[in-house]
């Protein structure tokens, strides 16, 4: 008890500081104060998405820990449930930066663009009460579902797994909740011509809401995995035996396999995300997409690049640990160098900075052709395609493969084929259909190629059920530099998250609230993308800082459980 | 860049790997890349290279050797490690100095190919005799050809290719579009292309380029039909607001 009221208290206090905030901004009597040396924006900049990053953290790790723990109890295999626990750990110390993290946003959100604040408070009053009673039930679950773990085993496990689906429900109601006033800035609804708000339900049901929701859901748990892989490399770069080392092996294994495959659906999510954008409101989607935000999904291309190469890599690497790989390492050069066309085209500029001597423009033959959406969306899938081989080399290697099975191999390879003819097809109409096919086909493929790798992954576990191995995976058995990729791909991730946290707000422009209420601030208009990269920069060394502290003092159990 | 490559150890193929990339995009490539586009590929091809050796401890040792004169090779390769060694800091030197002279070109520009329409453009209402492609009249094409004749073909081209008799004077910070690209008009509502007609490239200092304003010049139906006569020579269809 005397542990829930401790932690509580750290909860209590931010929510404080957010009441405090809240009140302060509805005295102010002015539209906008400032903040000295970064200026007011750069202030609320830093906090809010900082923030967001612990926030979509503390989203994640349960729900990933919670599928480990279903398995570990399904299999009833004590190292699964406590590699779920190891993950498990780092939630407490987070959730206490969280909302510490949480009430300084609405305090200095509120105290300098009151204006803005006020607005929203009075629209959405509602849904602040009903912020606070949810994330206060959800840091309660937290607590009981962390401080339970020991003693909610065996007969009892299913008492615990309740606890971390309830906590599971609260994090995605919380998310859900702020996911209202966020996606209302963008795109408003329920507000009279005037500005006026006059339904609450058509305000928080506008169009982006779903989007958003599901987008940063899967983000979220993606996000999630790959930081604790990043833990995991911390922890096998700083192991003493070899227990421990095999432990966080595997441990980092796990994060990046959580990470990779609910990335995969991100692009599908983000293009429901835009599709939703442009029906609010073409305007947004063409600065968005085509004008003053085009050159952020450049950087995104190569931010993911990293992330996506950096995954293959280290399972590149992780065939030295598993006995009878050899024969696949073959295939790893085509793999490498795919991957690196694939994302060369997509990070292929459909115009570049000009200048007299390069006689740029729009219109070069090679980087005006290949820079337009419909090679991008064939690259991007290629890529997938390109992860998807590298975890199935992995799961292959070292197995033999009984007699009789051949069969789903070839009907594997068929299908893999089958993706990337449909892409060149596409690919290939793409140039010659209008646009809004073009848009259309390329959500056909992208549904085509979910189900087809679903497909894959099935036939896969066909082909692999009971067969032997030709030895053991040698766990902790990694060279430093893999876990060094790690590392990078977190990094990546994190300054990802950060870009486009800013792309969201910035395709606003000069709106606090898109069309409804206008920023007069004298930080109205967007800052150059270079400057917004160094606040990136800043965010993400900032979360990478306290994330470490997480890190840092969060005490493992001795003794790898692998 | 295999170990099993008994002529040419993994090094030297990276470096030619390097070189050949830089080679193919600057001087084989026509017209070349632009020098900062260049660069920014290079990035990929070197992060390439280094992960394909750093995949292997024994390329990464052989590499090593390389650099450090550890290993011996015949007279061709080491011929090349010197050359690599010794030009490296030279070219490194050349880039630092090209961008730190002094010239008296323009400084580079972002190009903006699809600035944000105002608001009063994604409202418009296209006539209805032009609102829909597959029911153009022949007759209103024509008209539209000579109006285009008169008027763009200098820059734009006789067959929208941009590649009129005027082009080449027009190159900065955006040469005059070729409309047969899938990246121009193919992916433009009709409303986007006449706005761009009628209030030209220059204007909010959101697009810089050359392309004059043909609001005052021609009428509304003139500006319509130059539209549908530049989709129908160009081959491509106008994009529709979703």
């Amino acid at each position: 008890m005397g542990g829930w009221i401790k932690k509580q208290f750290i909860l209590l206090a931010g929510l404080a500081i957010a009441a405090a905030g809240i009140y302060i901004g509805g005295q102010a009597g002015v539209d906008y104060k400032e903040f000295p040396v970064i200026g007011a924006r750069n202030a609320v900049w830093i906090v809010a998405q900082t923030m967001l990053l612990f926030a979509a953290f503390i989203l994640a790790v349960p729900v990933f820990v919670m599928i480990i723990e279903i398995a570990g109890y399904v299999k009833k295999d004590e190292k699964l449930d406590k590699l779920a626990k190891d993950f498990a750990r780092l939630l407490p110390p987070s959730y206490s930066i969280t909302a510490i993290l949480g009430g300084l946003f609405t305090l200095v959100s509120c105290t300098l663009f009151p204006k803005f604040m006020n607005y929203m408070t009075v629209a959405f009053k509602p849904t602040y009460a009903l912020f606070a009673a949810l994330v206060f039930l959800e840091s309660t679950a937290v607590y009981i579902y962390w401080t339970t773990w020991d003693k909610l085993q065996c007969e009892k496990k299913m008492q615990h797994i309740l606890l971390g689906l309830v906590l599971n429900i609260l994090g995605t109601l919380v998310m859900i909740t702020a996911n209202m006033w966020g996606s209302f800035h963008l795109s408003p609804a329920g507000v009279d011509s005037a500005g006026k708000f006059v339904s609450l339900k058509d305000a928080i049901f506008n169009l982006t809401f779903w989007p958003i929701n599901i987008h940063r859901f899967i983000a979220n748990v993606s996000f999630g995995g790959f930081i604790c892989a990043a833990y995991a490399a911390y922890k096998y770069l700083s192991a003493e035996t070899d227990n421990e080392k095999a432990h966080y092996d595997w441990m980092g294994y796990t994060g990046t396999f959580v990470g990779v495959v609910t990335m995969i659906f991100l692009p599908f999510a983000g293009y429901y995300f835009g599709m939703e954008i442009y029906r609010f409101n073409a305007q947004m989607g063409i600065t968005f997409m085509g004008g003053a935000l085009s050159k952020i999904w450049l950087l995104q291309a190569i931010v993911i690049a990293v992330v996506f190469i950096g995954i293959c890599y280290y399972l590149w690497l992780g065939l030295e640990r598993i006995p009878g790989s050899e024969k696949y390492k073959k295939y790893i050069p085509y793999l490498s160098w795919g991957l690196i066309i694939a994302f060369a085209v997509w990070a292929t500029p459909r115009a570049w900075v000009a200048s007299l001597e390069d006689m740029a423009g729009g219109t070069h033959p090679i980087f005006g052709t290949v820079g337009i959406m419909a090679p991008k969306i064939a690259a991007v899938n290629i890529a997938i395609l390109g992860v998807i081989l590298t975890f199935l080399l992995n799961r292959r290697a070292g197995r033999i493969i009984p007699e009789g099975r051949k069969a789903y191999s070839f009907i594997q390879w068929l299908i893999i084929l089958l993706i990337i003819a449909v892409n060149l097809v596409v690919l290939y109409y793409s140039y010659t259909v209008p646009s809004t096919t073009r848009i259309r086909l390329s959500i056909y493929t992208f549904i085509f190629m979910v189900p087809a790798i679903g497909l894959i992954y099935l036939l896969d576990g066909l082909l692999l059920k009971n067969a032997p191995r030709t030895g053991e995976i040698r766990w902790g058995h990694m060279p430093p530099r893999s876990q060094y990729a790690l590392i990078a791909v977190a990094v990546s991730n994190v300054w990802a998250m950060a870009l486009l946290g800013y792309g969201r707000a910035a395709a606003r422009l000069n709106w606090h609230v898109y069309g409804v209420l206008e920023d007069t601030s004298k930080y109205a208009g967007l800052p150059a993308l270079g400057n917004a990269t160094l606040v990136i920069s800043g965010i993400t060394l900032l979360f990478l800082f306290l994330i470490g502290l997480v890190f840092r003092f969060t005490g493992a159990e001795k003794g790898g459980a692998r | 860049m295999s170990d099993h490559n008994k002529g040419i150890p993994s090094a030297v193929l990276a470096v030619l790997i390097v070189i050949g990339s830089y080679v193919l995009m600057r001087f084989v490539a026509e017209p070349p890349l632009p020098s900062t586009l260049t660069n920014f590929f290079m990035m990929f091809v070197i992060a390439g290279v280094i992960i394909h050796i750093t995949l292997e401890d024994q390329r990464i040792e052989e590499f090593l050797d390389f650099i450090s004169f550890r290993s011996s090779l015949p007279i061709i390769w080491s011929t090349l490690r010197v050359a690599v060694l010794v030009l490296l800091p030279v070219f490194i030197a050349y880039n630092v100095y090209s961008k730190e002279k002094v010239t008296y070109s323009p400084p580079g520009e972002l190009f903006q190919p699809h600035v944000t329409p105002p608001q009063w453009v994604v409202d418009l209402k296209v006539p209805e005799w032009a609102a829909a492609p597959d029911k153009w009249d022949a007759k209103l094409i024509e008209e539209g050809r000579i109006i285009y004749e008169d008027n763009c073909l200098p820059c734009h081209g006789k067959e929208a290719d941009g590649k009129g008799p005027v082009a080449h004077a027009i190159r900065y910070p955006a040469a005059p579009t070729n409309f047969k690209e899938p990246g121009t008009i193919a992916q433009l509502p009709l409303a986007y292309v006449y706005w761009r007609v009628r209030d030209g490239g220059i204007f909010d200092k959101q697009f810089n380029s050359a392309m004059p304003g043909w609001g005052e010049e021609l009428e509304d139906d003139e500006m319509w039909k130059v539209i549908m006569y530049t989709y129908h020579k160009a081959g491509v269809k106008p994009r529709t607001w979703e």
